[in-house]
């Protein structure tokens, strides 16, 4: 394991039994690195294999085989003490129902033997103070996935798990949860993200791993995933965009009208648009290459979203 | 030890708890009431009232004699006389009547502790607050371990609670409108014994209920699993196989609480007479310990390996 990587998970595989006998492989031979000190997002499809991965690393699933260390020590083995620097969310965490969110809060502060003013910093952190004593079953969505957050940074963690810590945020939620990311990574710590915004992800993220199938398809910076993947489309920017979009698609390209410009696509040397218009006596003010964004190389790796077999809830998840 | 005391404060503020455990001493409080509206007092005013009440209805039945009788009896209707007058007065007496009232909740208190043990881990499993419960305290056996204790305990001292007031209310009783003669200490280290055991039972009971919620991941598979063992087992199959009643779990659990047991089954041949099994207390707490500590070793083992999903 490489010393700055906060998690590694080498050859993971993960095996779920389904009702009528047969085996569903949810995780297959994974390996994949989260670097310290940024915000690594974890993508894949439905099913892919992220939250048994997630659930592996951190204790409540077995895996078949394979190896997985967190903060350079080997779990499962060595979770009792690793665990005390992770906050994690796995899906939609539960909290006791009858029970006010800081009681939740305060009853997990005292497995953990943290002061009680702990709690309620947290509670301010995640914006809940104002409805710390209310019962948890009374929670909003939202205000439920605050708890979950409020939960996760009750350790001051090195390393941060959020799987899909969006989900039912509103938008002044999600900005205080990608805030609370950067911040933490600001101060050092690491977050290894699971969702499915790649908008959000792409937005926060520094570096990605992408899983398919429950193998690793690509990893690295979002830069580095999303270079070489050219769009092949260019925006240019002339005086008589009709007349060029005409001339364009004479010459085989694809064009269209996109705001003030235009959106030409099919390009694999932007030098040719720049000649084809240049010959009819048109010349560019602007050409700006598009570059592929992280839902077109997802999809582009992941490849077709064909169904695939949720697995059995009493077996186990993705 | 921060796992036991955060798990036993949660079993406190659980409703099912309390509501089982107020259901019991309401119960209770009526079993108390009746017998204090039922008992009377042996002394001069009720013996000369049960006197005068036994006395007529002598004579009652005297005059229904005279009238209905044939002639040739008629000389006896001047013999018939009124019930004896300690059978009129029904007076609960503290030292002969105090043990089966104990025995009695003790019974209940120990199916109370089982449905609180069984609910308290069950529920976790149903709300689905196990698996972050497990990301903040990963080392499973502690876990379940620090919930067995904490449904034991807080089960344990409810048990506790309620079986030292029934005590003290039926003496109350007894004091007040029943008869407290011959009470000494003697009687009273048995029935504090008496209690005492039934108060282990009920711990037994709990950590047996939070174990096989634990084994079965549900309150309802629980109580269904003892429910049908005792339907299934220990009425039916006892019925049709009599010799397995001194394997059962009841008659231990007699033998516990009274002390001893006797188990009678079938002779080695159809014509001979049926041979009587005797299960001493510690007969009885041996088996129900080890039945404790399987069913609680069964559970931890396959929760260590279970996964959370």
């Amino acid at each position: 394991m490489g010393s700055d990587a906060v998690l590694e998970v080498t050859g993971l595989r993960k095996a779920f039994r389904g009702i009528r006998g047969g085996r569903r492989v949810a995780v297959d031979g994974l390996d994949m690195t989260v670097p310290a000190g940024v915000v690594h997002g974890f993508l894949g499809p439905n099913g892919s294999g992220k939250t048994t991965t997630l659930r592996i690393v951190l204790g409540l699933v077995r895996a078949d085989a394979g190896a997985a260390r967190m903060l350079g020590r080997p779990v499962p083995a060595a979770l009792p003490a690793v665990l005390r620097q992770v906050g994690a969310i796995v899906e939609q965490p539960q909290f006791f129902p009858a029970f006010s969110g800081r009681r939740n809060l305060r009853s997990l502060a005292g497995i953990a033997g943290l002061p009680p003013g702990r709690v309620e910093e947290v509670l301010e952190l995640v914006g809940l103070r104002d409805r710390a004593k209310d019962r948890y079953k009374t929670y909003s969505l939202g205000m439920k996935q605050r708890l979950a957050i409020g939960a996760a940074l009750l350790r001051s963690p090195r390393l941060l798990i959020l799987d899909e810590p969006m989900n039912g945020l509103d938008p002044a939620g999600i900005h205080e949860v990608r805030e609370t990311m950067r911040r933490l990574t600001r101060e050092g710590a690491s977050v290894l993200l699971s969702s499915h915004i790649l908008a959000e992800v792409e937005q926060v993220c520094d570096s990605v791993s992408i899983i398919s199938r429950g193998r690793h398809v690509r990893s690295g910076s979002v830069s580095e995933v999303l270079a070489g993947r050219p769009s092949g489309e260019v925006l240019i920017r002339i005086a008589a965009p009709e007349e060029g979009i005409q001339i364009l698609t004479e010459a085989g390209f694809g064009a269209r009208r996109d705001g003030t410009q235009v959106r030409v696509s099919g390009v694999t040397d932007p030098a040719l648009v720049t000649e084809r218009l240049a010959q009819r006596g048109h010349y560019l003010a602007e050409l700006t290459p598009v570059r592929a964004d992280l839902e077109s190389v997802f999809l582009e790796l992941t490849g077709p979203t064909e169904a695939r077999p949720e697995p059995e809830r009493k077996e186990g998840t993705q | 030890m921060r796992l036991f005391g955060v798990e036993l404060r949660r079993l406190l503020a659980r409703r099912l708890y309390w509501v089982t455990a107020l259901a019991l001493l309401g119960l209770l409080a009526l079993i108390v009431g009746q017998v204090a509206v039922s008992s009377r007092p042996a002394n001069a005013a009720t013996i000369a009232a049960a006197e005068a009440e036994s006395r007529q209805l002598a004579e009652t039945a005297r005059r229904d004699c005279r009238l209905h009788a044939p002639p040739e009896q008629q000389a006896n209707c001047d013999s018939l006389v009124g019930p004896p007058t300690d059978q009129m007065i029904l007076t609960f007496r503290f030292v002969t009547e105090t043990e089966p009232f104990v025995v009695g909740a003790s019974v209940m208190l120990a199916l109370l502790g089982f449905v609180i043990g069984a609910g308290f881990v069950g529920a976790e499993w149903s709300a689905g607050t196990l698996a972050h419960l497990l990301t903040w305290e990963p080392r499973r056996l502690r876990v379940l371990a620090a919930k067995v204790a904490a449904a034991a305990l807080g089960s344990g001292g409810t048990a506790l609670l309620i079986t030292a007031g029934y005590l003290g209310a039926l003496y109350t009783v007894a004091l007040t409108r029943g008869s407290v003669d011959g009470v000494g200490s003697g009687l009273i280290g048995s029935l504090l014994l008496l209690g005492g055991r039934g108060v282990l039972l009920t711990m037994a009971a709990a950590a047996g209920g939070a174990a096989a919620a634990a084994l079965v991941r549900s309150t309802s598979g629980a109580l269904g699993l003892v429910f049908g063992y005792f339907v299934a087992v220990e009425l039916v199959l006892r019925g049709f196989f009599q010799g397995i009643g001194p394997w059962l779990v009841a008659p231990h659990a007699t033998a516990w609480l009274m002390r001893t047991a006797r188990v009678v089954t079938p002779g080695p041949c159809p014509t001979c007479d049926p041979r009587v099994i005797t299960i001493s207390m510690w007969g009885g707490a041996a088996y129900l310990g080890g039945l404790l500590l399987a069913a609680v070793l069964v559970a931890g083992l396959t929760f260590r390996r279970r996964d959370i999903t």
